[in-house]
């Protein structure tokens, strides 16, 4: 093992995250800083002008993804069962390499709800203190949405994201979402073009008294030049977005945006093929962080800062592997550091099939669509309903790739065969389909803990995923199919219509969403939280973690805007409050 | 395209298109010479139907310098054209004719050849499973497999857990749809017919036979005119795959390889795409996306012309 020259400051892993307070340190600081990425870097030249139209390699092979045959994670619905190797993709695409999952992403960015961020407190004072069930862990998050109001603002300028506000400092916008908190400025992009199914859901719901806008844009919406000077190309709608990188530079994505300011400093190095394993401290201070490097060596890369910014999956196994805050103990509901993990609820949707229409389904972008908020979260009175929480209601088209697209097929047609032949070649350019992205509450029962058994290519245990849904989101999903589902879908016009049904035990299998929070939740009181509202460790004051891994509980929203926006809290935090006076912020 | 309409396979020979010139017509005579010569054994046993695709592979043929000026295909033509372009390539790099005749006809009945255009036999997807299944042990239909133990049965929420690699089971899998085929109708299921294969897919993907690969030992096969390989159950062993997951193995890898760019080395002449109007690579719909209901009249086009079109050309 080699001990590596120190350092000031070193990143485990070179996402968004990371790549986004590399860029604020470089451009406020002379730290001399280390990115360590287990990942390639990859660019929009040569890699994905040249390349990118690929199914089979990007989206089915999943060249962007994490290499599962060295890391992957186990999983069991309950306790009792045995976790399991998830061998082969399904449920969730991490990322792999510099710019991480954002490299993949299709660019919906939100920005949560206000109540989102007081859940537990609003809920309990509209409803009562029983309302919540005695099983949920959901809490508040520390900080309000007024807080994070000028760090949602920078990140959605860095990363040129198009839209129509619909709250403009308190006074509501025509067009835009009425139900988001205050903005202090319009978006920094207009919205852009709209798939043709797409403008049939908007005018079906739209015709419903319902309030539909346009979905917020990371795909550049024209040619744009952020504050830093990066400039994105203006989105060609090619299809191919979810899953691939962006031929054109358009996809708001750290390497056409922070990954270069950042470089740009002349004080940053970024390390490909660095696989860190362990975060070395002693007496409250992280001295180190140890990594197999592209030959599978051990190196110890010394620093006096380190931040970690990985995706939710590894910034909580790191932590446990570095044994840093108590592991969380679901029997006796004690420890922190694995506890609210939470995902993304699917299951209510559907899908319309038109004789009349030709859609070009294969025409799109990852963003290119129309939200509703009418039935996410409290936006609607929940009394007598027998659950709480929601979700955005939205009709977007990523394109239709064949080999995954060449549905969805009506009711009843055959998987093979001239009667699938017959079936796909009439359907697959008519259908236009919209879902529920719902609510992932937070339950003591649902962790992330380290595997007993498995472990990844170096040695070392897998993180080990406690999941299932609870008959809250069973019935939620079930009434938003039967009501607003329904409802909306036989308002479209369409020759034929299937709606979702009922949802049952959740299941690694089928893909659903790269959506993955909790695990070192943030918060006020570190009881209950693994970092406190500066994303710093309360265990070791040097080491910062940031990510989707500081929510408490998710709501029915894209978790990624608001991932940008705790980053550009840690940043701020770190520069204006850590580094004048290193130690505990809180 | 070729001017060659007739769409429906002929059951008793190989599919043979007519080539554009008396060239490829020649390459194309040698190689179903070289075809029967391999395949003497089937062909002795009345297994005529065992066709394994000549007409194939989109990259050889670019290799061959056929497509160094990219000529995309205007959308709106005849979508029912059958594909043209001199084999240059026939060999297997994994299975062996016996087993590629297999997967072959499989796939041939999952996306027949028939009036709505052609299949997976004109796409080449025997090729391009051949191909991708032999990338590397742990290449999987989703990439890189995690493929450490224990292998323990779980519930089926936590999906696939065979020890097996997609290698091997494509390998447990062929045989044991083989001696289905035997034990049902007497005959190996390339021999089967049409509707006899259907029914013994049918039966797969609706989970019959329950013990189908089920601790499946293999016997060797002999060297007569038995074409199937002897099978017998060993209860001891822990291996297995299940019926429905073959079949579920089947139908994806043969949709991949009729769906996949060209540059994969199936949908050969984009012949998928074709079939239901996905046009291909395109930089740009930027001046198209938003004329609504209006069929779009551009061109089919692969990666290959693409990269052709960015200055990729080597």
């Amino acid at each position: 093992m080699a001990v590596l020259p120190k350092t000031d400051v070193v990143f485990v892993g070179f996402g968004m995250v990371n790549s986004i307070i590399a860029a604020e340190l470089g451009k406020h600081t002379s730290l001399k800083m280390v990115g360590l990425e287990r990942g390639p870097y990859r660019d929009t030249f040569p890699d994905f002008l040249q390349d990118h139209f690929d199914e089979w390699r990007y989206s089915i092979q999943g060249d962007l993804f994490q290499d599962l045959s060295k890391n992957t994670i186990t999983f069991r619905n309950q306790r009792e069962q045995t976790a399991l190797p998830m061998r082969q993709y399904g449920s969730f695409l991490p990322g792999d390499g510099v710019g991480g999952a954002m490299v993949h992403w299709n660019g919906v960015s939100w920005r949560f709800l206000e109540h989102h961020f007081n859940y537990r407190s609003h809920h309990e004072q509209r409803y009562g203190p029983d309302f919540l069930p005695e099983d949920t862990t959901i809490q508040d998050w520390g900080v309000s949405y007024q807080d994070l109001e000028p760090y949602y603002t920078a990140y959605e300028k860095t990363f040129g994201i198009g839209g129509k506000a619909g709250n403009l400092q308190g006074v509501i916008q025509e067009g835009g979402n009425r139900f988001e908190g205050p903005r202090s400025e319009e978006f920094p992009q207009p919205p852009g073009k709209k798939p043709y199914n797409t403008t049939l859901f908007r005018d079906a719901a739209t015709e419903l008294g319902y309030n539909v806008f346009p979905m917020p844009s990371g795909n550049s919406t024209g040619t744009y030049t952020n504050p830093d000077g990066q400039t994105l190309g203006a989105c060609n709608y090619c299809g191919f977005c979810e899953r691939y990188g962006c031929h054109v530079g358009a996809k708001g994505s750290p390497i056409v945006t922070t990954v270069p300011t950042a470089l740009a400093s002349g004080n940053l190095e970024i390390r490909q093929f660095a696989n860190v394993f362990r975060i070395n401290h002693t007496g409250g201070q992280a001295t180190s962080v140890s990594y197999y490097d592209e030959n599978g060596q051990e190196q110890e890369q010394p620093a006096d800062l380190i931040i970690v910014g990985t995706f939710m999956l590894e910034n909580t196994r790191l932590m446990l592997l570095s044994n840093i805050g108590q592991p969380y103990d679901p029997v006796q509901n004690t420890g922190v550091v694995g506890r609210n993990y939470t995902y993304q609820l699917g299951g209510a949707n559907a899908t319309v099939w038109y004789d009349d229409k030709i859609m070009n389904r294969f025409m799109g972008a990852g963003a290119a669509g129309f939200g509703m908020d009418d039935f996410h979260s409290d936006n609607f009175d929940h009394t007598g309903l027998g659950f709480f929480g929601g979700g955005n209601i939205s009709a977007n088209n990523t394109g239709a790739r064949p080999i995954e697209n060449s549905g969805p097929l009506p009711p009843g047609s055959p998987t093979w065969g001239s009667g699938w032949k017959e079936a796909v070649k009439k359907y697959y350019n008519r259908s236009a389909g919209f879902s529920m992205q719902g609510e992932s509450p937070a339950y003591r029962q649902n962790y992330v803990d380290l595997d007993p058994t498995y472990r990844d290519a170096w040695g070392n245990p897998l993180l080990r995923i406690t999941f299932n849904w609870t008959d809250n989101e069973r019935r939620l999903v079930k009434w938003v199919n039967e009501n607003p589902i329904t409802q909306i879908a036989n308002a479209m016009g369409g020759s034929i219509v299937r709606t979702g049904s009922e949802i049952t035990d959740y299941s690694i299998v089928p893909y659903q969403s790269t959506h993955l929070q909790g695990g070192t939740v943030m918060g006020t009181d570190p009881t209950t939280s693994v970092v406190n509202t500066s994303l710093q460790s309360w265990d070791v004051s040097n080491l910062f973690v940031v990510g989707a891994s500081n929510f408490p509980q998710n709501p029915g929203y894209n978790p990624t805007g608001t991932v940008g926006a705790l980053a550009y809290k840690a940043a701020n935090d770190i520069i204006t409050r850590y580094l004048p006076s290193p130690g505990p912020l809180a | 395209m070729s001017d060659h309409n007739d769409a429906v396979r002929d059951e008793t020979e190989p599919q043979v298109t007519a080539p554009g010139t008396t060239e490829a017509g020649a390459v194309f005579d040698q190689r179903r010479v070289d075809r029967r010569r391999l395949l003497g054994t089937a062909a002795a046993t009345g297994a005529a139907a065992a066709v394994i695709p000549l007409t194939l592979v989109a990259v050889e043929a670019q290799d061959s310098g056929g497509a160094a000026t990219p000529e995309a295909t205007p959308m709106g033509h005849d979508h029912m054209d059958m594909p043209v372009g001199p084999p240059t390539n026939v060999g297997f790099t994994y299975f062996v004719p016996y087993q590629a005749a297999i997967v072959q006809a499989a796939a041939a009945r999952i996306i027949p050849t028939d009036e709505l255009g052609p299949g997976a036999t004109e796409a080449g997807v025997v090729l391009f499973i051949d191909r991708q299944i032999n990338r590397g042990a742990s290449m999987d239909y989703r990439g890189p497999r995690y493929s450490m133990g224990p292998f323990l049965t779980g519930e089926p929420t936590q999906g696939d857990q065979s020890g097996m690699n997609i290698r091997d089971q494509f390998r447990v899998g062929i045989f044991a749809l083989d001696a289905y085929a035997q034990t049902t109708f007497g005959q190996g299921f390339v021999a089967c017919t049409a509707e006899q294969q259907d029914q013994l897919l049918t039966d797969l993907s609706e989970g019959r036979p329950e013990n189908f690969a089920a601790g499946l030992q293999a016997q060797p096969i002999s060297q007569g005119d038995q074409l199937t390989p002897n099978l017998s159950l060993d209860t001891t062993l822990t291996r297995s795959l299940g019926a429905t997951a073959f079949f579920t193995m089947l139908r994806n890898w043969t949709m991949a390889g009729y769906f996949s760019d060209p540059v994969q080395g199936g949908n050969h002449d984009m012949v998928g795409w074709k079939m239901i109007g996905f046009p291909g690579a395109h930089i740009s719909y930027f001046e198209d996306i938003e004329n609504y209901n209006v069929p779009f009249e551009g061109d089919y086009i692969s990666l290959g012309q693409y990269q052709e079109q960015m200055g990729g050309g080597l």
